[in-house]
């Protein structure tokens, strides 16, 4: 019952960790391929590909544990059948002295007439035949005593043998489930570094004529006047709709989301409204709306301050998506009890 | 001529006892419970050793007709009977628990030889972890090209690929191991099946023994009662009421061979 239970256990982590693999592996395959374009967007897609791999790491470093703890629990089925030492005492001297004086009894009285005698002679013979047939029977008693001594010695040697290859077993297994432990931590560390170099990329290159070089505390009249992001326009301004198939978003999840981002001789203006999935038993305010404006900066995010409905400020940030009809949307806003804080997520041109 | 037998245990009382002890290892097979037989099985046959060396020097002085020299005989054909009892309830404790080793390993083996397909897919999916990696930092590689902030990650992912080589050799070696141990498993199955073979054999031969002591204290005892009979026949006339030899093993008639 045990066994069986042990095993259903060892198949069901075995399962476990194989389709925690595959999860991790199907997060996102192009994740390496995509860190020099991906921008920002990048950093949602490491953080689901880590949580992916922290999921497999912990299944698989579970199913290594019970594999070693199985390997032990199984060497510890072939236990050691210890036998008593011999307890056969040695009777060869007293048969071969009761066969003596059996002989020489019966040979002293062999020639007597007497019935009595006679009779005496005979069960001295049924003496000495018992005699004999125990001091066969001694060989017999001896042999198989030192058959049971040697099969049981082989059976011994064996033993050793297998629980020494069940011992290097969960050796082995307990030192991967350790390194599967650490490689599950060095994959975080990867994956978080690998978002902060992909956040932290310069701006493209948009021209090869280098920017003319001014004085020192002289700022370009053209900069002045007007504030030119480093990515087309087009790439904020419109109607942003939170997509129903292919979602993406980290932290708090968007049911639906509006945005809208308008441009006019160098002023932005827009209007974000967002309706997010509350954890259960949150009997806070779902929704987020608020209004914003301000001018583009010189780099490819856009961020804003911003004051929600319900007065709580905060930053907006659009960060230019993966694709030309995608954009990042990153806010926060100051603690303000029974609303969303913060949000991160992709939008789609409408 | 009058079959001088003495009293000893009756052989059903054994076979009791055999049972006894069937229930009894059912519930506590430990080595606890072989332990305590292993004693008192030693302590019978020291016992049992002690009163039969002994035992023509106690006849030798007492007078053919004297009722001690019956009991005499009669309390080491006692002592060798609870020998052969301990014994054999020893042997047959021993018995049972190498009985249940070899259900056991026979069990592992099934278990070890299904096992065999896991090491061997667990052996590939480390393999398919090391290629994934390699191929991630091939991917990882050229994006550094365009992107040198990548190069951390990029060292991250390459320390990485040497992890999962390690953890591939740790699971080529299991595989390699897992067969082995198929292999000891089936040479130990086969070693502790030779082993109880040989404990079933040690246990008949305990049993013919005791048969064999048994015959030999009869015909002791009845050698006992002629010599009596010689010196006063009238105590022919009163045989004490005893059971006979057990069927197995009767006294063999003079000059035959055992």
């Amino acid at each position: 019952m045990r066994r069986a239970l042990g095993v259903l256990l060892l198949a069901s982590a075995a399962l476990a960790q194989k389709e925690a693999r595959q999860n991790w592996r199907n997060t996102d395959p192009d994740l390496e391929r995509a860190a020099a374009t991906a921008g920002a967007t990048l950093g949602a897609r490491a953080d689901k590909a880590a949580a992916e791999a922290a999921k497999y790491f912990g299944a698989r470093k579970i199913y290594l544990e019970s594999l070693a703890a199985d390997a032990t629990r199984r060497a510890s089925t072939v236990g050691a059948l210890n036998l008593a030492p011999d307890t056969v005492p040695n009777m060869e001297a007293y048969l071969s002295g009761q066969t003596t004086i059996l002989g020489a009894s019966i040979e002293t009285i062999a020639r007597t007439p007497d019935r009595g005698i006679q009779q005496l002679r005979q069960a001295l013979e049924r003496e000495r035949a018992a005699v004999a047939a125990l001091t066969a029977g001694s060989k017999d008693v001896q042999k198989a005593r030192e058959a049971v001594v040697q099969t049981a010695s082989n059976a011994g040697q064996a033993r050793m043998r297998t629980v020494e290859v069940y011992q290097k077993l969960a050796t082995s297994l307990k030192q991967s489930a350790q390194l599967t432990e650490q490689s599950g931590t060095a994959w975080a560390g990867y994956y978080r570094s690998l978002s902060d170099a992909a956040r932290s990329v310069a701006r493209p290159v948009t021209s090869s004529v280098p920017e003319p070089k001014s004085p020192a505390g002289v700022v370009p009249p053209a900069v002045v006047a007007r504030n030119i992001p480093a990515v087309p326009l087009s790439r904020y301004v419109g109607a942003w709709t939170y997509p129903t198939v292919g979602a993406r978003f980290h932290g708090a999840q968007p049911l639906s989301t509006e945005l809208v981002v308008r441009e006019e001789n160098g002023r932005v203006s827009g209007m974000l409204s967002a309706r997010f999935k509350l954890p259960p038993g949150n009997t806070g305010d779902p929704v987020v709306r608020f209004d914003f404006e301000g001018t583009f900066q010189n780099s490819p995010t856009q961020t804003f301050a911003v004051t929600t409905n319900g007065g709580a400020k905060g930053t907006l940030e659009l960060i230019p998506g993966p694709a030309f009809n995608l954009l990042e949307v990153n806010f926060s806003t100051d603690e303000k009890a029974g609303t969303v804080r913060q949000a991160n997520f992709l939008l789609v041109k409408k | 001529m009058v079959p001088a037998v003495r009293r000893r245990l009756p052989w059903f009382a054994i076979a009791a006892c055999f049972a006894a002890v069937g229930t009894l290892c059912a519930q506590d097979t430990g080595a606890k419970s072989l332990s305590a037989l292993q004693d008192a099985a030693a302590k019978r046959t020291a016992e049992w050793n002690t009163l039969t060396i002994g035992l023509e020097l106690r006849l030798a002085r007492l007078l053919p007709c004297d009722p001690r020299v019956r009991t005499a005989v009669d309390e080491v054909g006692r002592a060798a009977d609870t020998r052969t009892v301990a014994l054999t309830s020893y042997w047959n404790m021993v018995s049972i628990q190498s009985k249940a080793q070899v259900e056991a390993i026979r069990g592992l083996l099934t278990l070890e030889q299904q096992r065999a397909e896991d090491w061997a897919n667990d052996k590939t999916e480390t393999e398919q972890e090391v290629a994934a990696t390699s191929g991630q930092a091939a991917a990882l590689k050229t994006s550094l090209q365009q992107v040198p902030a990548l190069a951390n990650p990029q060292k991250s992912l390459e320390s990485l690929a040497e992890t999962n080589q390690m953890l591939a050799g740790q699971a080529r070696e299991r595989e390699t191991n897992g067969g082995l141990l198929v292999d000891e498993l089936r040479d130990l199955l086969k070693a502790s099946q030779a082993r109880q073979s040989a404990i079933d054999e040690q246990l008949k031969s305990v049993s013919a023994e005791g048969q064999r002591w048994s015959a030999y204290y009869a015909a002791r005892q009845a050698r006992a009662q002629i010599e009596c009979v010689i010196i006063n026949p009238a105590a022919a006339t009163a045989p004490p009421a005893a059971r006979p030899a057990p069927p197995a093993v009767r006294p063999l008639p003079p000059g035959t061979k055992p």
